[in-house]
């Protein structure tokens, strides 16, 4: 039946969950602008400056369209983001859209390495663990994991930096690229500007600032993936198919690679893609330490100074950034499981 | 029995074992740890030919399931000791990597629960020509050959079906493919270990009128592992039965059916409703078999069986000739002569 072929129904589920997502969205930027209204303070004056006078506030206040109820306030927040238009920051007086692309890019590098060092070094030791089941193995790896994810973040950021920037010196200590590499901004992203301007050095020493900020920032997470993983595959090793594989002479690392690893990802994937969200808000404290600039930095500004555009902006921009990554994540379970695509899973 | 040679007491065969495919000896197999292991099952051994249908019967606990499995050495937790030779090959000494080599390419198996056998994210095609792909066989040729073997079994429009996943089968069209990824690399020996079980009647049926057809226009030898002695009727030759961990009777379908040794077996027939019989009660037997950590005295069967003596309670029974001609394991027959004996004293000492 045409209705219920397997391309149809993975049509309907990707067109649902866009339309949830805008919907989730809009919920989102309402209620973030109420979040910032119900702050104690006023926008007019701080956008007016310390020494203005209750005149100049008020002409402020008039000339941002503060003065307007607040549903014509939320009315017009909205249209001007249909024309993609973020608002003006009014600390800075400088686009909102503008002063969160020069530092998105820049955190979502520092993310995206971080995922790449969880997924790379969880995976392994979550499979390990999984098959050596409660023997000495698993037990030194669960260890190794809690402790890596009891220390706390700041301290650890501290440690690392002292320890392999200070005293081996392996890696810088802080900042995004050393002073000898002068790459034009292309997209943001340091190591990527590098690669695309043809400077492998470059990128090679972006890298290398950013290599432990990563780690710094992937632990924490790194243990949340790693418990739900080596969960799921003692899970899937049960099953009854990976029996019937044995016994069709399918070797152990085949049937690690093809029928337990693909098996057991599933709920991995759809932390990762949560955990995205979280982590880009977890950089905060570590681009502080180590000197990068992020949107956390620009996010914590804003909030500080009542910067309602900037935060709304920032605060949106992540929202976007979540829902993209929720739905990236539901594309690839699509990917993954043909009863999904069936339509069979819900 | 009193060929020149090598025919042990276990063995209901006079063919000797040299030219045997499978031929089990007192393979014992051990789970849990060290200091108190627990026996799931003591000194097995069976004898299969080429061609040979042998069923192994028992109740849910009896080992018989394990007994299949270990010949695969399928569960890596269990300690197995013994010898299984196959083709002359003892698989227990094989490495690990050896072993992988037997599995599915020398014997293939079939397994109880069709719905959980398959790989829920592989195609079926791919499923089927996996062991294919194992050996090398390039792409093309394994899709080949997978369609014809799922033909064979009456799959239809294999080449098609081939692309779905499993979902989209049914519980018998999954049998199906179970036992087409058994049968793709050519194997001599088939191992089925409950394989209608899980199946409806209707089904279950189909799926092993195609076994018997299948096995028969290949050779092959079929080693059923099953609980139903009806299933055993129409599709073996020979019959084990184990209780406990302990093969009790084994003989030709005709005379296990005609003239049970066993008291067990008697218990077990008793129990089978039979169409050309009638009967004014169905009987079953009272009670359940023991835990294997905790065996009773004696023979495994002595709290269940009606014909109990003392010496049931002190002293595990040998297997025997039985009457009919196979071996049985119960003290209400007499003990081999001399050739026996010294078997059995062995066997002990060892």
């Amino acid at each position: 039946m045409a209705n219920n072929s397997p391309a149809r129904q993975t049509a309907v589920f990707l067109v649902r969950k866009a339309v949830s997502s805008v919907i989730t969205l809009i919920g989102l930027s309402m209620f973030v602008f109420l979040m910032v209204k119900l702050i104690p303070g006023d926008e007019a004056r701080v956008a007016a400056g310390e020494n203005a006078t209750p005149a100049q506030v008020e002409a402020v206040r008039k000339s941002l369209g503060l003065d307007q109820p607040f549903f014509v306030q939320l009315l017009q927040f909205f249209g001007r983001l249909l024309h993609g238009d973020l608002g003006t920051s009014i600390t800075t007086h400088q686009s909102v859209l503008q002063g969160i692309e020069q530092v998105m890019p820049q955190t979502i590098e520092l993310v995206v390495l971080a995922i790449i060092i969880i997924i790379s070094v969880v995976t392994p030791l979550a499979t390990l663990s999984a098959l050596r089941r409660d023997g000495a193995t698993d037990v030194a790896i669960k260890l190794f994991v809690i402790l890596s994810a009891a220390m706390p973040t700041f301290w650890l950021a501290l440690l690392l930096q002292y320890l392999l920037g200070t005293q081996i010196g392996i890696v810088p200590i802080s900042g995004r690229l050393s002073r000898q590499f002068n790459i034009p901004t292309q997209t943001g992203a340091v190591v990527v500007d590098s690669l695309l301007a043809g400077n492998p050095l470059a990128a090679w020493d972006g890298l290398q600032h950013l290599i432990v900020p990563a780690i710094v920032l992937a632990l924490p997470f790194g243990a949340q993936l790693y418990r739900i993983l080596r969960a799921e595959l003692i899970q899937v090793l049960s099953r009854e198919h990976l029996t019937v594989a044995r016994a069709k002479g399918v070797p152990q690392r085949q049937l690690v690679w093809r029928h337990v690893l693909p098996n057991s990802i599933g709920p991995g994937i759809t932390l990762v893609g949560i955990q995205f969200g979280a982590m880009t808000g977890a950089a905060v404290l570590v681009e502080g330490v180590f000197g990068l600039v992020g949107v956390g930095s620009y996010l914590t500004n804003a909030v500080a100074q009542k910067d309602t555009f900037a935060v709304l902006g920032g605060v949106l921009v992540i929202g976007v950034l979540v829902v993209v990554s929720n739905y990236v994540v539901d594309v690839l379970q699509l990917i993954r499981d043909p009863r999904l695509r069936a339509g069979q899973l819900g | 029995m009193n060929t020149i040679m090598t025919a042990l007491p276990e063995q209901t065969d006079t063919r000797p074992e040299v030219d045997a495919l499978l031929s089990v000896r007192n393979l014992t197999i051990d789970a849990g740890t060290k200091p108190d292991p627990i026996r799931l099952v003591q000194d097995f051994s069976l004898d299969m030919f080429p061609g040979d249908r042998v069923a192994l019967v028992g109740e849910s606990g009896s080992g018989k399931s394990v007994t299949a499995r270990s010949i695969m050495r399928l569960d890596p937790d269990f300690r197995l000791s013994g010898s299984v030779r196959f083709q002359g090959q003892d698989l227990l000494k094989l490495s690990d990597r050896q072993m992988v080599r037997v599995r599915g390419h020398k014997i293939g198996m079939v397994f109880q629960d069709p719905m959980g056998a398959l790989n829920p994210l592989i195609t079926i095609g791919e499923q089927v020509m996996e062991p294919l792909r194992i050996a090398g066989v390039s792409r093309s040729e394994a899709e080949r050959r997978a369609k014809d073997v799922l033909d064979e079994l009456g799959v239809v429009n294999a080449a098609a079906r081939m692309k779905a996943y499993p979902h989209e089968f049914s519980g018998g069209m999954r049998q199906r493919v179970v036992l087409a990824m058994a049968l793709i690399s050519n194997p001599s020996l088939i191992i089925a270990d409950e394989p209608t079980t899980a199946l409806d009647v209707r089904v279950q049926e189909q799926v092993l009128t195609l076994m018997d057809k299948v096995s028969k226009e290949r050779g092959l030898a079929v080693l059923l592992i099953t609980h139903d002695l009806g299933t055993v009727a129409g599709f073996t030759d020979r019959v084990a039965v184990m209780y406990s961990g302990r093969k009790v009777d084994e003989a030709t379908v005709d005379n296990l059916f005609e003239h049970p040794a066993h008291p067990y077996t008697q218990g077990l027939l008793q129990a089978v409703p039979r169409i050309d019989q009638t009967v004014p009660r169905l009987l079953t037997i009272a009670g359940a078999p023991p835990h294997p950590a905790a065996r009773p005295a004696g023979c495994a069967f002595n709290p269940r069986c009606p014909k109990a003596f003392d010496l049931c309670r002190q002293e595990v029974p040998e297997l025997r000739p039985a009457p009919g001609g196979g071996v049985v394991a119960c003290h209400h027959y007499p003990e081999a002569e001399a050739e026996a004996e010294a078997e059995a004293g062995e066997e002990q000492g060892a």
